[in-house]
């Protein structure tokens, strides 16, 4: 069942200067991670829209691979202010033709030049969603692993 | 319905049970190889949905020709098309020996369904712009060229001189039957074909490939060259439409000789060739297709195939498969694992030489001599998508061509995705 991202995410994936990466598997397990500058919401704003502008690309691959076999993908959104995030989803559609996939062409083509195609419109669903800035996952560690790390820092005389 | 075989869903494997004994082949496909061999109907819902504004309802094939408010065909989710021939729910028998499945409306979403259970998300084939234009000459441009969602295809001769001997024609075919029922011009004219493919092709991202096909043209000083000079003229007129030496076009046609495969290649802009050979087997091809074996004969064509290849290059030739037709009787096998180990033992050499093979389903048509015999079980035919994709991963040979979106027609091309 598909999650609604956060607003603070869904800001973050409209920023044009937020970095995007995404990762997949291929069918052999190997791990592929790319980025890729055109990840953002879909139009009804639930969803990821994924665009990937080479066919045989491994992303293309990797996708496909996870819509066939119900793998997970991850992406990770990572803002210019240091916040990041990490989305675990599903893709669950491929526009490879239709309306929405000839906007996107026109769009990707006047954007990137006449050397520029497109491949594939992917939608991704948001499974699961998580903050991943360094200060919210070490306050996170704090809070339910307290003995956890280097014992120095336990010392009388370490100084916080 | 009636006329499907009797219990046959107790005696062979369901739709879940292959899709679960087969983890490493895609659902979409085995669904797709399954609506192909038991065809497809559509509930009165499912058609009204069918905005003839926006989807691609009508069609004029060298197999079948349609002008109704029945989408043409399929897509599902992941891209997959599933090239169908939609039945009409009101006829009495079952054409294809076993129940369709139907194409349903629920809660705003069109769907497939299998005894009245979900099967998968379905979407109707956008329907391209130039289909609402007229050509020059006033005919319709959807008559002349016909589209999928990223092909083109053109059919420029629309019989097949086979028949025009008594039971030469391929038994499964049913080019000359669609050619007698539907009052259509023999030969397409070749203005009209090239300013419907100079309309079609001011669309953006719509098209990937040009694919060129028809029957068999058997005249000529030499046997095909009436068919070759034919392909030749229109594909240098097709020249003056791109900037590039050679385009993504694919033509299927009969087994050409080295000096007409060449006369293709080096003059003009095509860059893959296909002659299906139907059937991996020369028995059964012989009684098959009487006139190909006539004329040019089952190593003949596998020959020529091998030829095309230094012609062609690497990953630019196959040839084309009507799975399941191998068990048509008399001559069929009665075996499916038999069937299975000796198709796939011919399919490596073919594959071995570079020609790659493209897997089609057997739709037993109601206007064929076949039509009352029973395709082979979803169970046998995955096999063999997923055994002709092993094969091609052995033999690196690419698909590109022919496959889910330049064609999509082919459940073992489909495969070779990821
Ligand atoms: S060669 Fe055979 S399959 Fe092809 S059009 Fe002629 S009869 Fe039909």
């Amino acid at each position: 069942m598909g999650i609604r991202l956060s607003e603070d995410l869904r800001t973050a994936l409209r920023d044009p200067a937020s970095l995007k990466v995404i990762a997949g598997v291929n069918r052999a397990g190997e791990p592929h991670v790319v980025f890729k500058e055109a990840i953002s919401m879909d139009s009804e704003g639930r969803n990821l829209q994924c665009l990937e502008l080479l066919e045989t690309s491994q992303t293309n691959r990797n996708l496909t691979h996870s819509l066939w076999f119900q793998r997970k993908i991850a992406v990770n959104v990572l803002h210019p202010k240091g916040r990041s995030w990490q989305i675990k989803g599903l893709p669950v559609k491929v526009h490879i033709s239709g309306p929405l996939f000839e906007e996107q062409y026109i769009a990707v083509r006047n954007r990137l030049g006449p050397e520029a195609d497109l491949s594939a419109v992917w939608i991704i669903e948001p499974l699961e969603e998580k903050e991943q800035t360094y200060l919210v996952r070490l306050r996170e560690e704090r809070l339910h692993y307290p003995l956890v790390g280097h014992l120095d820092r336990f010392t009388r005389a370490f100084q916080c | 319905m009636s006329g499907a075989a009797e219990n046959w869903r107790e005696k062979e494997l369901s739709l879940r049970e292959v899709v679960a004994a087969h983890p490493q082949i895609s659902p979409f496909v085995i669904i797709k190889i399954d609506v192909q061999r038991r065809g497809v109907v559509f509930s009165q819902a499912a058609k009204d949905a069918a905005d003839p504004a926006r989807f691609a309802v009508t069609m004029r094939g060298i197999y079948e020709e349609k002008e109704d408010n029945i989408p043409n065909s399929l897509l599902l989710n992941d891209g997959t098309s599933i090239v169908c021939e939609p039945m009409d729910p009101d006829i009495s028998v079952c054409p294809r020996g076993r129940e369709p499945y139907l194409v349903e409306v629920r809660a705003g979403r069109t769907i497939l369904t299998d005894l009245d259970q979900e099967v998968a998300e379905v979407e109707y084939w956008p329907k391209p712009r130039y289909f609402d234009c007229r050509t020059g000459s006033g005919k319709p441009m959807w008559q002349i060229v016909n589209a999928r969602p990223q092909r083109l295809g053109i059919a420029m001769y629309q019989f097949c001189d086979f028949w025009r001997d008594a039971a030469q024609g391929c038994k499964f075919c049913a080019i000359a039957a669609t050619f007698q029922k539907n009052k259509k011009d023999m030969l397409l004219s070749e203005d009209d074909v090239l300013e419907t493919l100079a309309e079609a092709l001011k669309q953006p991202g719509r098209l990937r490939m040009i694919q060129l096909c028809c029957g068999s043209m058997l005249g000529g000083r030499n046997l095909l060259d009436d068919e070759v000079d034919m392909y030749v003229s229109l594909l240098t007129r097709m020249n003056a439409l791109f900037n590039t030496k050679k385009v993504l076009t694919q033509l299927i046609a009969t087994a050409y000789t080295e000096k007409q495969l060449r006369r293709l290649y080096d003059g003009t802009i095509l860059s893959s060739y296909t002659a299906d050979v139907e059937v991996l087997n020369e028995k059964i091809f012989n009684w098959l297709c009487p006139g190909k074996a006539a004329r040019i004969g089952y190593q003949g064509w596998k020959e020529r195939l091998f030829k095309a290849v230094e012609i062609f290059g690497d990953n630019h030739v196959n040839t084309g498969i009507v799975s399941g037709v191998e068990f048509a009787g008399p001559a069929g096998f009665t075996s499916e694992e038999q069937a299975l180990e000796s198709t796939l033992r011919e399919a490596e050499d073919f594959l071995s030489h570079g020609v790659g093979v493209a897997q089609t389903i057997w739709q037993t048509r109601a206007n064929t001599a076949l039509r009352r015999q029973l395709p082979p079980s979803l169970e046998y035919l995955t096999r063999l998508a997923g055994g002709l994709d092993n094969l091609q991963r052995k033999y690196n040979v690419n698909t590109f061509f022919d496959d889910y979106r330049t064609c999509g027609n082919h459940p073992n091309t489909d495969l070779s995705r990821i």
